[in-house]
C-alpha cells in the first residue's frame, strides 16, 4: 500500500470504474465499491468530494432500514435542487480488493425523492476522515484511515 | 430606531439602509410563515425560544443575496444578517462565540426580549430572499422599538437562544464546521437536551476502522455490466463474475431472491437507468 515518509498512507486498494454502466453520463466518474451495513453485496458509488454528504439510492436506504427511521431534519442544496431529508448515522464499509477495506460510522443523508441510482460518497460524514489517492491510467483507489 | 448594540459591534458604523430594489427582496406577509406548526422543526425548538434574536443588515445587500456567507433563521423568526467587511467579527450570544464567517460582519444586532410568539408581525415586515431559503424581519423606519426592546443592551442576562436552530441553520448553509464549533462551546444543560444529543450524533466526525469483510477484483462484472446495460434497462442485477446471478424490477424483489439463492459470494448489485 501507499507510504508517506515511510508511514502507511493508505490500507486498501479497488479497482474503479469512471463510467456508471447504463447511466449514459456525459463526462467520466470515479464510481467506488462499498457496502453499506445490512446490505447483501457490493455497489457503486460516486466518490465526489464537492458532495456535502454521502446519498444512496432511495431503494437501497429503503433496504437498509434508513428510509423510515428517525434522523434529524434538514433541506440541504444539492446537485438535484434543494432536497429535504434527514441525516442518519450508517455504516458503510469502501470494499478493498487488496489490502484491507475500511468500515465507517458515517452521516449520510436520507432524501425519499432522492433520484434513482445515483449513491454518492460526500465529504462531510464521510470521506473527510478518510486519505484517498488515485492511479488513474490503472484505475485503482487508495485509501486509508486518517490517523 | 431604537436599537441593543452588543459587544464587538459597538464601533461599527451604522451604514446606511440600501434601497429595497437592490435587496432583490421579496415582500411576504407574515402570514405566510406561521411559529410553531405541529410537526414542523420549529415546533420542535420553540421551548428553546425566550427570546428572539432580530437583526436588521444596513449595507450592500449582494452580500447576503450573491453569497451563501449570510446566516439567517426561519424558525423562530431569528434572522442574523451580515455585511461584507475585511474585518473578522464574532457575534457573542449568551456567552458563545459564534464566528459568522471570516469575511462578514454583522452591522448590527438587534435583541429583543420576546417569545416569538410577540413578535407583532405589525412592527415587522417580513422579507424572504429568492432561492436562498431565508426569512428575516426588518423593522419599518416608522416603528417606535417599545423600550424592552432595549433591556439586554451591553448585558445580555438570562436570555436562551435557539441553539437548535442556528445549528440546523449552519447545516443546511453547508458550514459543517461551525455548526460543530457551536455544539461544542454549549453548556452542559443543553448538551443533554435530546435534540442537541441527536445533532451530536449526526455532526459527530466519522469513526474509521479497517475490517475483515474483503472483496474481490470486480473487473468482470464491471464488464458485464457494460455489455449488458441495454438489454437490462431499468433494472436491478446481481452479477457474480461474468455470469448474472439475478435481475429484477425492483430491489425488493431483487433481495428477496438473493436470499433464496443463499449465495456463498457476495455480488456487485447494480440499478441501470
Amino acid at each position: 500500500m501507499l507510504q508517506l515518509s515511510g508511514a502507511a498512507f493508505t490500507v486498501g486498494r479497488s479497482r474503479f470504474v469512471d463510467q456508471l454502466p447504463g447511466w449514459g453520463e456525459a463526462t467520466s466518474k470515479i464510481y467506488v465499491k462499498v457496502q453499506p451495513d445490512e446490505w447483501p453485496g457490493a455497489i457503486l458509488a460516486q466518490l465526489d468530494t464537492g458532495a456535502a454528504w454521502s446519498v444512496f439510492d432511495t431503494e437501497i436506504a429503503g433496504a437498509i432500514g434508513v428510509l423510515a427511521a428517525a434522523g434529524e431534519i434538514v433541506e440541504l442544496d444539492t446537485r438535484f435542487g434543494r432536497k429535504r431529508g434527514r441525516l442518519q448515522r450508517v455504516g458503510v464499509t469502501i470494499l478493498a480488493d487488496e489490502g484491507e477495506s475500511l468500515n465507517v460510522e458515517a452521516t449520510i443523508f436520507v432524501c425519499p425523492d432522492w433520484p434513482p441510482g445515483k449513491n454518492f460518497l460526500g465529504y462531510n460524514g464521510l470521506l473527510e476522515r478518510i486519505r484517498i489517492a488515485l492511479d488513474p491510467p490503472a484505475y485503482l483507489f487508495y485509501f486509508g484511515p486518517v490517523q | 430606531m431604537a436599537v441593543g448594540i452588543i459587544g464587538a459591534f459597538n464601533e461599527l458604523p451604522h451604514a446606511a439602509e440600501p434601497p429595497e430594489a437592490a435587496l432583490r427582496l421579496q415582500r411576504l406577509p407574515p402570514s405566510s410563515f406561521p411559529l410553531g406548526q405541529a410537526g414542523s422543526p420549529e415546533a420542535m425548538d420553540s421551548s428553546l425560544y425566550a427570546q428572539a434574536s432580530l437583526a436588521r443588515f444596513t449595507s450592500s445587500a449582494s452580500a447576503v443575496t450573491e453569497s451563501r456567507s449570510s446566516l439567517a433563521h426561519q424558525a423562530g423568526r431569528v434572522a442574523v444578517l451580515v455585511d461584507r467587511t475585511p474585518a473578522r467579527v464574532l457575534w457573542s450570544s449568551e456567552g458563545l462565540q459564534i464566528q459568522i464567517a471570516d469575511e462578514l460582519k454583522v452591522s448590527e444586532v438587534i435583541f429583543m426580549q420576546a417569545s416569538p410568539e410577540a413578535i407583532e408581525p405589525e412592527h415587522f415586515e417580513v422579507f424572504a430572499i429568492p432561492g436562498l431559503s431565508m426569512i428575516f424581519l426588518q423593522e419599518p423606519a416608522n416603528v417606535q422599538r417599545p423600550q424592552a426592546a432595549c433591556r439586554f443592551e451591553g448585558q445580555p442576562s438570562t436570555r436562551r437562544t435557539p441553539y437548535v436552530s442556528l445549528i440546523r441553520s449552519l447545516i443546511e448553509n453547508d458550514q459543517i464546521s461551525r455548526a460543530r464549533s457551536m455544539l461544542n462551546a454549549l453548556p452542559e444543560e443543553v448538551m443533554i437536551q435530546s435534540q442537541v444529543r441527536a445533532l451530536s450524533r449526526v455532526l459527530a466526525v466519522p469513526k474509521v476502522s479497517t475490517t475483515e469483510i474483503k472483496d474481490i477484483d470486480r473487473g468482470r462484472e464491471y464488464q458485464w455490466l457494460e455489455e449488458h446495460e441495454y438489454q437490462y434497462r431499468g433494472q436491478w442485477v446481481a452479477v457474480d463474475g461474468d455470469k448474472l446471478v439475478l435481475s429484477a424490477g425492483s430491489l425488493k424483489e431483487l433481495l428477496d431472491g438473493l436470499k433464496r439463492l443463499n449465495l456463498r459470494m457476495r455480488p456487485l448489485i447494480h440499478r441501470f437507468g
